[in-house]
Formats: structure tokens, sequence, C-alpha cells
């Protein structure tokens, strides 16, 4: 591959992330959240254990009294409860309501819309053609420090 | 359409362009202030209104990152003295030296990864370039799925 195929194929992926972020923005907007909201519920959804303040804090890289907006907002929308953790009883844990559950899915879904309407123009062939390519070049950016 | 496909799509499209960001942080700045480096450079003189649209960002944000980039001395702000809003951002020559740095260096992380490619599957990703173009810039080339072809900007590669 020649030095300008790299460079296109670089600016290539910024373009089609951008594409897909702002597809994905159009999608989540319904739902009604903050960027901020967002990216808090979509942690909680993912961590192991329903997580402590402290621990959303520091993944969102904000200070804990940002945090806690985020969290008292989510919380008066009815999608997150602050619990006590039983096996410390100073620390609170989040953990989704079954309403904040209804919204993860319905974020799982926007994004995958968007990822549908970014690769609808390819064929399914090419588009697991495309999936098998770039799949390769990601093992070997792995391994590159 | 497959769903599995595509979510794998979406994600090592995501996964790859986050490896291009080291070539950003290479340079200080984040992967959004070179993002916004990267659209006054290749578009010229942008207003905000422009940027803010293009990005996908709030207004208080776009200040943030201009603010930043024109402290660095790699964009600076037209003002128009008849109207506020229409405040546009150009490129400054040193803003374009440390764009160029950062495409060198993104073209060098997807060579990198290219290389111990075999030649059979580097091929295919260059025969596949012109088909991700279309994708980047939101053409349409529907086929195979029962749409008349008429509509057709580009054939897929």
């Amino acid at each position: 591959m020649e030095y300008e195929d790299s460079a296109q194929l670089a600016d290539l992926l910024q373009r089609l992330t951008k594409r897909l972020r702002h597809a994905q923005a159009e999608r989540l907007a319904p739902l009604g959240l903050t960027p901020a909201q967002e990216r808090a519920l979509r942690m909680i959804t993912r961590s192991q254990e329903p997580p402590r303040m402290t621990e959303l804090a520091d993944h969102l890289g904000i200070v804990p009294r940002s945090v806690t907006t985020v969290i008292d907002a989510l919380e008066q929308a009815g999608l997150v409860r602050r619990e006590v953790d039983p096996r410390n009883r100073r620390a609170i844990r989040l953990h989704l309501t079954d309403q904040g559950l209804a919204v993860r899915d319905g974020m799982r879904e926007a994004r995958r819309r968007a990822a549908e309407d970014l690769f609808a123009p390819l064929s399914g062939a090419d588009r697991e053609a495309l999936a098998k390519l770039l799949g390769l070049l990601d093992r070997k950016a792995e391994v590159i420090p | 359409m497959d769903s599995d496909t595509v979510i794998r799509l979406r994600r090592v499209v995501l996964r790859l362009a986050r490896q291009l960001n080291a070539a950003s942080v290479g340079e200080g700045l984040t992967p959004t202030q070179a993002s916004v480096l990267g659209v006054v450079n290749s578009r010229g003189p942008v207003s905000l209104a422009d940027l803010a649209e293009i990005e996908g960002l709030n207004p208080t944000m776009l200040s943030r990152v201009v603010g930043k980039l024109d402290s660095f001395g790699l964009i600076r702000r037209l003002r128009d003295p008849d109207d506020f809003r229409a405040a546009r951002v150009a490129g400054t020559p040193q803003g374009r030296d440390a764009y160029e740095r950062i495409s060198a260096q993104r073209a060098a992380i997807i060579s990198e990864c290219v290389a111990d490619l075999p030649a059979e599957q580097a091929d295919a990703l260059v025969a596949a370039l012109p088909a991700l173009e279309n994708l980047a810039s939101g053409l349409r080339t529907r086929r195979g799925r029962g749409q008349p072809a008429g509509d057709d900007q580009t054939k897929p590669a």
C-alpha cells in the first residue's frame, strides 16, 4: 500500500467516525439525554457491579461534584437510583431502574440504527468483506504500543 | 440487514479511529481539537456556525476548543465588525504545519498496520477505498436490494 493510500484510509476512518457520531447523536436525540448523562448511563451499564460515584467520576474524567449533578438529573428522570452498599454502609452504589434499563436498550438500538444508516449503501457481501479487512488492521493496531 | 456485521463494522471503525488519535496527542492536542484544526485547514476560513454543525459540537464546547487552538497560535479568529454571529476562524502557518504532522503521523500508523498484511489483503484494502470514500461522503450506492439504480451517482467498487 502506497503512502497516499494509507493517508487516505486514515482520513476516511476519521470521516466515517464523524458521520457515525452525527448519525448517533440524531438517533439518540429523542431520548432527551445530555452527552454527559449518556456517558454516565453507558458506564453504569458496562460496569461489572453497580459503580460508586467516585468510580464514575474517575471513569468520566470529571470532578465528583459534576457527577452529582449528572446523577441527580438521571435519578429525577427515574433512570438511576442510589443504593447503600450492603458491604460498606458508607458507600453509595448506582443502579439502573427498569426504566433505566429500557433507556439503555433504546441507546443500543439508536447506535445500531445509526451504523445501519451509515453502511446501508454497501451490499451484505461488501459489508462482510470490509468488516473482515478492517478487523485484520485493527488486530495489527493493537500490538503497536 | 445483518445487524451483527453492521455492529462489528461500527466497532472496528471506532477502534481504528481511536488508534489514530495518538497522532493528535503527539501534538499536544485532544482529538476534538485536532479534528477542528483539520476542518479549518481543509476547508479554509469557516464560520463558527458551520464548524459546530460539522463537528457536532455545542457552541460552548466549540468556543472552548477554538479558544485553545487560538491560544496555541494554530488558528485565528476573523471578526466581522457587522455581524458578531458570523464570526469565522482561519488557519495559521503553524496550524498548517501541525495539521500536516498529524496527517503524516496518522498515515504512518495505518502504514504500520498494513505493512505485515499479506499482499492480497493489502490490495483488497486499496480496492475498498473508493467504496469507503463514498460512505464517508454520504453518497448512496445501494445495490442488490431491489432499489432502482437510476439515482446512483457512482458505481460500487
